[in-house]
């Protein structure tokens, strides 16, 4: 298969893409605002949490902060500690439970799971982070295991240590694409060790209703950006490398050290190739729309390598 | 405090255009490179090396004793950050593509030796599949009291949901996170399918004859030198168990 192949894969892939969009601007918060934020997500884990209320890893009244340049942490009591991230307001709570502590007893079916992480996320009342129009949905559970084995190769049963719960913010029913919008790590009997949110609350204010570009048009944007990469050029990339690919359309997030005003949609492709002796993933991004409303970074940056090159 | 290298490859034309593999170009390398960098030095550690695209030579991971030079790099620094693309042999052995022939155009991890004389505690290569999970046990030999080697067991993505992996790992490591839990949390982004693994050698005690004390052990309780509890090395003699702890979704 040759080039217009991936475009074809790509473009079927976003078949149900709507014809606009809207633009939102996203909710902007002063510092003293995202501290509130962090504080009151703090004390709504602590009230939720019966085991870490009672081991006072989620208290904050004594905590203290680490400030640079770009985040705030906030040492908690029991080594637990909260991250606040300025650029976004991103904020991540990390109990100080170490990787081995209160794993699950048994390996437990993916279902179970799954209901696991659904109960203890609902306990936490994330509506004043979604923003107007903004809905919240589970995407995708992850486990962590561990096994080992001794010289004689014998291998024990792997224990499950953590499962993470994935889930995706809505805005307007679109999704906004990028890291989890919330990640929840939780350890044996469903207590938090992690939480993570990464959300971009809309504003309410729409600032344009934008046309959508066909799926087709970006699928070819991304085949090429791919060609580039691979040092095709303007030829076409053989498609008998690619593993898989997958095109997604919605709002993307820039991350969280990034700061972003708008939602604007965009496509974005995961695409995995399987060379003669290489395996790489890529995840690559174009705007849906012909108005440029949010740059994407997709140069990468180059090195603060010590540059000299050495002799032989 | 630490002291640490960098070596990060983001063009492979040179690798191409010798026929040696047909991967990709990648986008973000420096943005990870830079960004591990930048936290560890901010939280005053010591940059021993920092080396980019042509300047990266497998001998810089190849042990000494095999004709490397992993004495001056690899193995001279606490913590040794690569990326570059990876894969496995059937075997299970580590293999790591170089974008110059210095001496080779691949490193392989029966090449390595880390921290037997000199200074390695961690290894992070981010890379695809460097761990194959059914032959972890060919890592074994690189654990020459290296405490964890940091891979994936499958595709790790290059990205702009990625881009900030070796910032939220530098980050995680200076601010009291296990090792292992700074490399598992510091490149997921729980979207993309990334496959972090750690993995890490055992006493007897820890062994504990098959019911393994993992409270034990290095994945439990390594941190990075200054910001926790830093565990002694465990000599080859002294290895009774292989220990690995993985992602999966």
């Amino acid at each position: 298969m040759d080039g217009p192949s991936l475009t074809s894969m790509l473009a079927t892939c976003a078949s149900d893409t709507p014809a606009t969009a809207a633009i939102y601007a996203v909710q902007q918060f002063s510092l003293d605002e995202l501290r509130q934020r962090a504080g009151a997500l703090i004390a709504t884990l602590a009230s939720n949490q019966a085991d870490l209320q009672q081991s006072g890893s989620c208290r904050s009244d004594h905590g203290d902060s680490v400030v640079d340049d770009s985040t705030t942490t906030i040492r908690l009591a029991g080594g637990a500690r909260a991250v606040l991230y300025y650029a976004s307001g991103a904020v991540e709570y990390r109990s100080g439970l170490a990787p081995f502590d209160a794993v699950f007893a048994r390996a437990e079916e993916r279902e179970a799971l799954t209901r696991l992480v659904a109960a203890s996320a609902a306990k936490i009342d994330l509506n004043a982070w979604l923003g107007d129009q903004g809905k919240l949905a589970f995407e995708r559970l992850w486990q962590q295991k561990a096994r080992g084995t001794d010289r004689s190769g014998k291998a024990t049963d792997p224990l499950l240590t953590r499962v993470v719960g994935a889930f995706r913010h809505f805005v307007g029913g679109i999704p906004v694409l990028g890291g989890a919008s919330v990640a929840l790590r939780l350890a044996q009997d469903g207590a938090i060790d992690a939480l993570t949110l990464r959300l971009r609350p809309s504003a309410g204010e729409t600032i344009d209703k934008a046309d959508i570009i066909a799926p087709e048009l970006a699928a070819r944007q991304l085949s090429q950006q791919l060609a580039t990469l691979l040092g095709f050029g303007r030829e076409q990339v053989p498609t008998d490398v690619i593993a898989e690919a997958r095109l997604l359309f919605g709002y993307l997030d820039l991350g969280k050290r990034k700061q972003q005003e708008l939602l604007a949609p965009a496509y974005v492709a995961q695409i995995t190739l399987q060379h003669k002796f290489e395996r790489q993933a890529y995840i690559l991004a174009v705007p849906a729309t012909q108005r440029v409303y949010q740059q994407l970074p997709l140069t990468g940056e180059q090195g603060l390598a010590t540059g000299v090159r050495r002799c032989g | 405090m630490a002291s640490f290298g960098v070596e990060g490859i983001r063009y492979f034309s040179h690798a191409r255009a010798a026929g040696v593999s047909t991967a990709g170009d990648l986008t973000y390398t420096f943005n990870r490179a830079n960004g591990i960098d930048n936290k560890l030095r901010g939280a005053g550690h010591t940059r021993a090396f920092y080396w980019a695209n042509t300047n990266c030579w497998e001998t810089d991971l190849r042990d000494s004793d095999k004709g490397g030079d992993d004495v001056h790099y690899a193995d001279n620094v606490d913590l040794f950050w690569i990326e570059t693309h990876g894969n496995h042999e059937a075997d299970g052995r580590a293999r790591l593509l170089y974008d110059t022939p210095r001496a080779n155009w691949r490193t392989y991890s029966d090449q390595w030796q880390l921290g037997e004389n000199w200074n390695a505690e961690w290894v992070m290569a981010y890379s695809c599949e460097t761990v194959d999970r059914d032959h972890v046990t060919a890592l074994w030999p690189i654990f020459a009291r290296l405490h964890i080697y940091c891979g994936a067991w499958g595709n790790m993505y290059d990205g702009i949901t990625t881009d900030g992996c070796g910032e939220d790992v530098g980050h995680k490591l200076v601010h009291g996170d296990t090792v292992s839990h700074a490399w598992h949390d510091g490149v997921s982004d729980w979207w993309v399918d990334n496959h972090p693994i750690t993995v890490c050698v055992g006493d007897a005690k820890t062994w504990n004859n098959g019911a393994i004390r993992w409270d034990l052990s290095t994945l439990n309780r390594d941190h990075f030198w200054g910001h926790g509890n830093t565990e002694a090395d465990i000599a080859p003699a002294q290895q009774a168990c292989l220990l690995w702890y993985w992602t999966e979704g």
